[in-house]
């Protein structure tokens, strides 16, 4: 996989090769291939989401140790595999960063009168999603809502599509279009303040 | 058209390379929005992304690697999956992509058969290596003896073992094990010329006591049975005699011991046929022999066989013990094994009786007598002799024998199966007037300690105890005997003998006291009667006194005391 640099834009031909060639003969080089092209991505995808770069990086090998472990799983589908495999590849990294914020839950000290409030709006992986600090690319990101933030995220960072956002976040592109309106809202506002 | 669509179409627009203002163009009345929102996404896109540093993608991709490769050698050609997502390819894609990869398809096996020969051989022989050494600790720990390093480690265990098996109900048989355990440790400690520490013996008796309690939980019969087997076990341990005297001692004493208490728990049940039936083997020469003295001894037993022609084994081998001549041949003969042996099968007490008699009148004539005289302690065993061969004969209750007679039968039994194992070492030591000398050795005397159980005692023990006893008590006995002193002087008549250990002329007696035992019968039964009220507590006889106890012996002189009184 020579021809393939990290951080390329991501061809549908190229990954589903590297999809067949990593289920069937499990090849070094495609994995390798597939890190290339994702590792930042995901990287990315968990830094805005946990706000610490060392345990993003943690998380993000972790989550290529299990699409090695999975990759006979995926299925190829006869068109639109890129956003179908990042969705896929992205659902993985949440769910690993969320088994690794339930084994290392940090302990808060809140005060009793705000206990309440939190409980009320916030869960507490929100919470500290909010308080996470995206140092790089936008100080106010944590104001905003899980959803807000990742639609920001692939949007206007990764450059993705409306559709395969939809498709990465399982809703309709109706609902990202209108989720996009309010997440750019509600930057604007945070920055304005 | 809502806003949230302009505001999509004007980004996908921006992707595209279109302006801002060429988008707010389109769309007039939502400029002031638009153009806010476009700065802004415009703003974040160009916001330098963040990205793993150098370290972090590196080690991640070493991660990578190492992971893909080791799933690869373990997992890529056989797994299933490859199979099923090659049936999932598009067509044109699943053209081109071979199945299974041709390296795999030529991947040598993972280890040569050599290899796995040599691997399961050594794991073999690692294992028999195990196995052996295993089994090899568990014999030298079952063989370590006191004071070797392994020997905590038996105790040890047989704790263990000892646990279960009391918690089974089988404290006798434990304790019965134990015994013969320490005791064989005894003997080879012995036949090392090594010293047992006195925790030993101390452990032996507290055994031996332990066997006792525990086997009055048992029923009369099968703790006869038992102890009976025990016993024999535990002379077994030193047959050849090569132990030191100080290690037959310890046997002689362990066995006298159980004897005693034997007598007193087997009392009961003795009245006919336990002792008879360990008596079975008896020859019959033997038992002619014992009968001699049997006769003289207690006239009363020797009337009731007279009188009653169904009278048990035992019973007959005593009256044909008046015949002498008989029973002199047999017992001159220098292997005296099977007369002892006959001996002891057939009447034990009986035997006892008549060797008081002989030995208070021959004085150091003959060495192997010494043993008849042990049996002199019988008197009291005479009597029970006659009860258990002759239940029926009136003439017993009618002297008030009828009490002794039940201690007596007690003793007898006792000495049945004490008798036929002392009887084969006594045998050997008897001199030419054997006749009567054997059927003494039967009655083995009783190791001094123990002092009430003669006949158990083996029979170098026993033929010492006689020969001092007979000497001395015999003259002064003969009046006293007859009474209470009878069983008193038997049980202590036999300390005092196995300390002087001098054979006495008692058997030289046999020869001339036998015509007159044969005649004295009914005059000796006489004396017997006296004698049986003083017996009836099998108790006293092990723990009277020694030298006032030899009396008893019933010679001939002490017969014609009693006809006078009658």
């Amino acid at each position: 996989m020579d021809d393939i640099q990290r951080g390329d834009p991501i061809e549908e031909a190229t990954l589903v090769n590297l999809i067949q060639r990593a289920q069937v003969d499990f090849e070094p080089e495609a994995f390798e291939g597939l890190y290339m092209l994702y590792a930042d991505r995901v990287f990315r995808f968990l830094l805005v989401r946990l706000g610490d770069v060392d345990r993003a990086e943690d998380v993000t090998a972790q989550v290529f140790l299990r699409l090695i472990e999975k990759i006979d799983k995926f299925r190829i589908a006869p068109k639109d595999n890129v956003a179908i495999f990042s969705a896929w590849l992205y659902r993985m990294a949440y769910n690993k960063m969320v088994d690794m914020l339930r084994r290392h839950r940090p302990a808060y000290h809140i005060a009793i009168e705000h206990a309440e409030h939190i409980a009320d709006h916030q869960s507490i992986i929100e919470q500290v999603e909010e308080q996470l600090d995206f140092e790089q690319i936008l100080n106010k990101l944590p104001l905003l809502n899980d959803q807000q933030r990742q639609v920001i995220l692939l949007r206007f960072v990764e450059g993705l599509s409306i559709a395969e956002t939809a498709q990465i976040m399982q809703k309709s592109e109706g609902a990202i279009k209108a989720l996009q309106h309010r997440s750019l809202e509600s930057l604007r506002r945070y920055l304005q303040k | 058209m809502t806003f949230e669509d302009i505001l999509a179409r004007c980004l996908d627009a921006l992707e595209q390379g279109e302006t801002i203002e060429n988008c707010v163009d389109r769309y007039p009345q939502h400029a002031t929005e638009l153009i806010s929102l476009l700065n802004l996404a415009i703003a974040v896109r160009s916001t330098p992304q963040p990205r793993l540093s150098a370290n972090g993608f590196a080690r991640g991709q070493a991660v990578v690697m190492a992971q893909a490769r080791l799933q690869q050698a373990h997992h890529a050609p056989f797994k299933p999956a490859h199979v099923a997502a090659a049936r999932q390819l598009p067509a044109p894609i699943a053209r081109t992509q071979p199945l299974v990869a041709p390296q795999l398809m030529a991947r040598p096996p993972k280890l040569a058969k050599p290899f796995l020969f040599i691997y399961k051989a050594q794991s073999a022989l690692i294992a028999l290596l195990v196995v052996l050494s295993f089994f090899t600790l568990l014999r030298n720990i079952s063989s370590s003896l006191p004071g070797a390093s392994l020997y905590s480690v038996k105790i040890l265990g047989e704790n263990m073992q000892g646990v279960l098996l009391t918690a089974a109900g089988e404290q006798a048989i434990w304790h019965a094990h134990q015994t013969e355990i320490r005791l064989q440790e005894l003997v080879q400690l012995g036949q090392r010329d090594q010293i047992a520490s006195a925790a030993l013996e101390q452990s032996i008796e507290q055994q031996v006591l332990a066997t006792l309690t525990a086997s009055n939980q048992l029923r009369a019969e099968q703790r006869d049975q038992f102890l009976l087997a025990w016993m024999t076990r535990l002379r077994a341990l030193d047959k050849d005699n090569q132990s030191p005297s100080t290690v037959a001692q310890t046997l002689n004493r362990t066995l006298a011991t159980i004897q005693n208490a034997t007598q007193v728990t087997i009392a009961l049940p003795m009245p006919g046929s336990q002792p008879i039936q360990t008596v079975l083997p008896t020859p019959t020469p033997a038992a002619a022999q014992v009968g001699v003295p049997t006769v003289t001894s207690n006239p009363v037993t020797a009337e009731a066989r007279l009188a009653e022609p169904t009278t048990p084994p035992a019973t007959r081998a005593t009256v044909p013990t008046a015949e002498p001549a008989n029973i002199h041949p047999p017992s001159v003969s220098p292997d005296l094994a099977p007369a002892p042996t006959a001996l002891a099968t057939a009447t034990m007490a009986s035997i006892i009786v008549q060797v008081p008699q002989e030995t208070s009148t021959d004085d150091d004539n003959q060495p192997e007598q010494p043993n008849k005289a042990a049996v002199a302690q019988p008197e009291a065993t005479t009597a029970p002799v006659v009860a258990a061969a002759d239940p029926q004969l009136p003439d017993s209750g009618d002297n008030g024998q009828s009490a002794v007679q039940p201690s007596t039968s007690v003793t007898t039994s006792l000495e049945m199966g004490s008798g036929a194992t002392s009887t084969g070492h006594t045998s050997k030591s008897d001199a030419p007037k054997a006749t009567v000398t054997p059927a003494f050795g039967i009655v083995d005397a009783p190791t001094p300690a123990i002092g009430s159980g003669p006949a158990i005692a083996p029979a170098t023990a026993l033929v010492t105890e006689v020969a001092t006893s007979a000497t001395p008590d015999q003259t002064a006995s003969p009046n006293t005997s007859t009474p209470g002193a009878d069983k008193p002087a038997t049980s202590t008549a036999m300390p005092s003998s196995t300390e002087s250990n001098t054979p006495i002329p008692v058997p030289s007696e046999t020869p001339t006291s036998e015509p007159e035992k044969t005649v004295d019968p009914t005059a000796t039964s006489k004396p017997t009667a006296t004698v049986k009220p003083t017996r009836p507590d099998p108790t006293d006889t092990p723990d009277q006194s020694e030298a006032t106890e030899e009396p008893p012996t019933s010679t001939p002189e002490s017969t014609p005391t009693p006809k006078k009184r009658k």
